[in-house]
């Protein structure tokens, strides 16, 4: 009854652990996590490698174990850790609960992103959208949305949310929350579900990607100012300052000024490697180089051309990169 | 299912009490008034996280049916939060079991249950734990020790006003510290639920040498008799100490 304790649990590596109801065996490998509410390990089980997360608090379990039982159900978009088994275990005579779930093999978005990578955070931030605006259309959000919370897989290369201990029904209070990435800390609106407070922490996520972005806490009014001084995602600042504005309503209009600022960047870059490649491709004599306004034109048709396609190619390797 | 009020203590201390009642006893006396205590224990920058002078600490929510936590004072916001809504969630789940007993007329353990019932038992809990109404009495520690943790302190009631905000259900906080000169407690603000008023109080804030938490809470909890302004108090349906809810 009483959670007077802290509620993470410790397991000695190689601890077997036995369902009390679904009779399942997982053998712990290794801790992979620890929060305010549970620990997570590494477990070996009848099917392979999953992840494990047992708590001192039922209801912590529980509650997780049906957000990520909804989140199976969402659209036919995967969103979150496939969930696999949920039980009690007994341990030295007390009885702790679990969850089991896939185990997402990443790497987190810290340890990922480069400075360079800053074209590339739009496909991420693009892929986060995506998975946001099916949350939202099913009635909640993600909550605790936070750097920590965001691993890109090794084998798909796509961007996984995990730690769904933070979803929230739309309309309801935020359940759990990262001071530094909620928008009431930065008096910015209220602590209540709605999908512009996803959009506002996932702000924060790309701002705190930049090495140059300033920590201060204690200008909170001030959080437009300090997106200013962000040099490395200049491109973003219109878009930053949009959602932590609450400006975008939906996670779909922040991505539609995403393609926006990647057309843009696309545009630059383009332009800038395909100007040898114009050269070459108009210095090839054709019949239609003789009327000279007709040339020009071509000049123009070849240009966007070339341009389009070393923007394809562009595309293709940030895919294959990522 | 008919709503009431849940009214909770939140102690803020930094370490035990040297003076006065026992504070568990006091704590176990105001359960019983269907109260929950609960006490966060901030720590020293330099000590571990898991110090014996703040044992007491989690002894004085056990025996209030509280939660408790053990924090840095940077901690603080989000502890003062979720140890508040914990505290919700653990006084409807224990109104929840009693109903149950009424039902099936024996005692159900929780560890008896089933992930699957448990699931929807937990529903209930959240759902009532969202929109029930909630009075909250902050009292704070201002011993000599807890002076540089003030920022701090604010700060964390700041944030569960935010907190309290968004829920469904209504609420109301009221803040008193301890010791003072003349007084055990002091009240820096009655029943209200504007979360603006607490930057004024601060500054109130004096210091002093003793801590007598036990006979705090004592006086403290005297305060939940006083009629919240223009509404009446209606906190009779659920109860910390699972006993009378009719």
């Amino acid at each position: 009854m009483t959670s007077s304790i802290h509620p993470t649990v410790h397991l000695a590596n190689g601890t077997k652990i036995v369902g009390k109801w679904h009779k399942q065996t997982y053998k712990v490998i290794r801790q992979i996590g620890e929060g305010a509410r549970g620990s997570i390990y590494l477990v070996k089980g009848s099917q392979g490698l999953n992840a494990l997360k047992i708590s001192k608090d039922s209801s912590v379990i529980t509650r997780e174990a049906k957000i990520l039982r909804l989140m199976k159900k969402v659209q036919g978009v995967q969103l979150g850790p496939f969930l696999i088994d949920v039980d009690d275990f007994n341990l030295r005579q007390t009885q702790y609960s679990f969850y089991v779930m896939e185990y997402v093999d990443g790497i987190r978005i810290k340890d990922w992103y480069h400075p360079s990578k800053a074209s590339q955070l739009a496909i991420v931030v693009k892929q986060l959208l995506f998975q946001l605006h099916h949350l939202h259309l099913a009635g909640y959000i993600f909550g605790d949305l936070k750097l920590e919370n965001l691993l890109i897989d090794r084998k798909t290369k796509q961007v996984r949310l995990i730690d769904f201990g933070g979803v929230t029904q739309v309309g309801r209070s935020v359940r759990e929350y990262t001071s530094y990435y909620d928008r009431g800390y930065w008096q910015k609106g209220e602590r209540k579900a709605d999908p512009a407070y996803d959009l506002f922490a996932l702000a924060i996520c790309i701002l705190q990607l930049d090495p140059t972005f300033k920590r201060v806490a204690t200008n909170r009014r001030e959080l437009v100012k300090l997106i200013g001084q962000s040099r490395t995602l200049e491109a973003y600042h219109p878009v930053l300052k949009k959602a932590v504005q609450g400006d975008y309503k939906q996670a779909m209009q922040m991505k539609k000024d995403l393609d926006r600022i990647q057309l843009n960047q696309r545009r630059k870059t383009g332009r800038r490697k395909t100007t040898p490649v114009t050269k070459k491709s108009v210095s090839q004599p054709t019949p239609q180089h003789l009327q000279s306004a007709k040339q020009s034109m071509k000049k123009e048709v070849v240009g966007i051309g070339s341009l389009l396609f070393v923007q394809f190619s562009l595309l293709v390797s940030f895919y294959y990169w990522f | 299912m008919s709503k009431g009020t849940i009214r909770q203590i939140l102690l803020i201390t930094d370490g035990c009490s040297n003076q006065g009642e026992d504070p568990v006893r006091v704590s176990e006396q105001i359960a019983k008034q269907g109260i929950s205590v609960n006490v966060i224990g901030v720590l020293e920058d330099d000590q571990t996280e898991d110090p014996t002078g703040l044992t007491e600490v989690n002894e004085i929510a056990e025996a209030g049916n509280g939660v408790s936590r053990i924090v840095y004072a940077e901690d603080l916001s989000e502890t003062v939060q979720m140890v508040t809504q914990q505290a919700i969630t653990q006084t409807i789940q224990g109104y929840v079991s009693k109903e149950l007993k009424d039902i099936f007329g024996k005692e159900v353990n929780e560890d008896e249950l089933s992930p699957e019932t448990k699931e929807e038992v937990h529903e209930i809990v959240e759902d009532l734990g969202e929109t029930v109404d909630l009075q909250v009495l902050i009292l704070i520690d201002t011993s000599a020790s807890m002076q540089h943790k003030m920022s701090a302190v604010r700060e964390s009631l700041n944030d569960l006003v935010i907190s309290l905000r968004a829920r469904m259900g209504s609420y109301y906080f009221s803040i008193y510290h301890f010791p003072t000169r003349r007084q055990i407690t002091k009240r820096l603000l009655s029943w209200t639920n504007e979360g603006a008023e607490i930057a004024k109080v601060f500054p109130k804030l004096a210091t002093g040498g003793i801590t007598p938490t036990g006979a705090a809470l004592k006086e403290a909890v005297k305060m939940f008799d006083e009629d919240v302004i223009g509404e009446e108090p209606h906190y009779d349906i659920i109860d910390s100490s699972y006993r009378s809810s009719s």
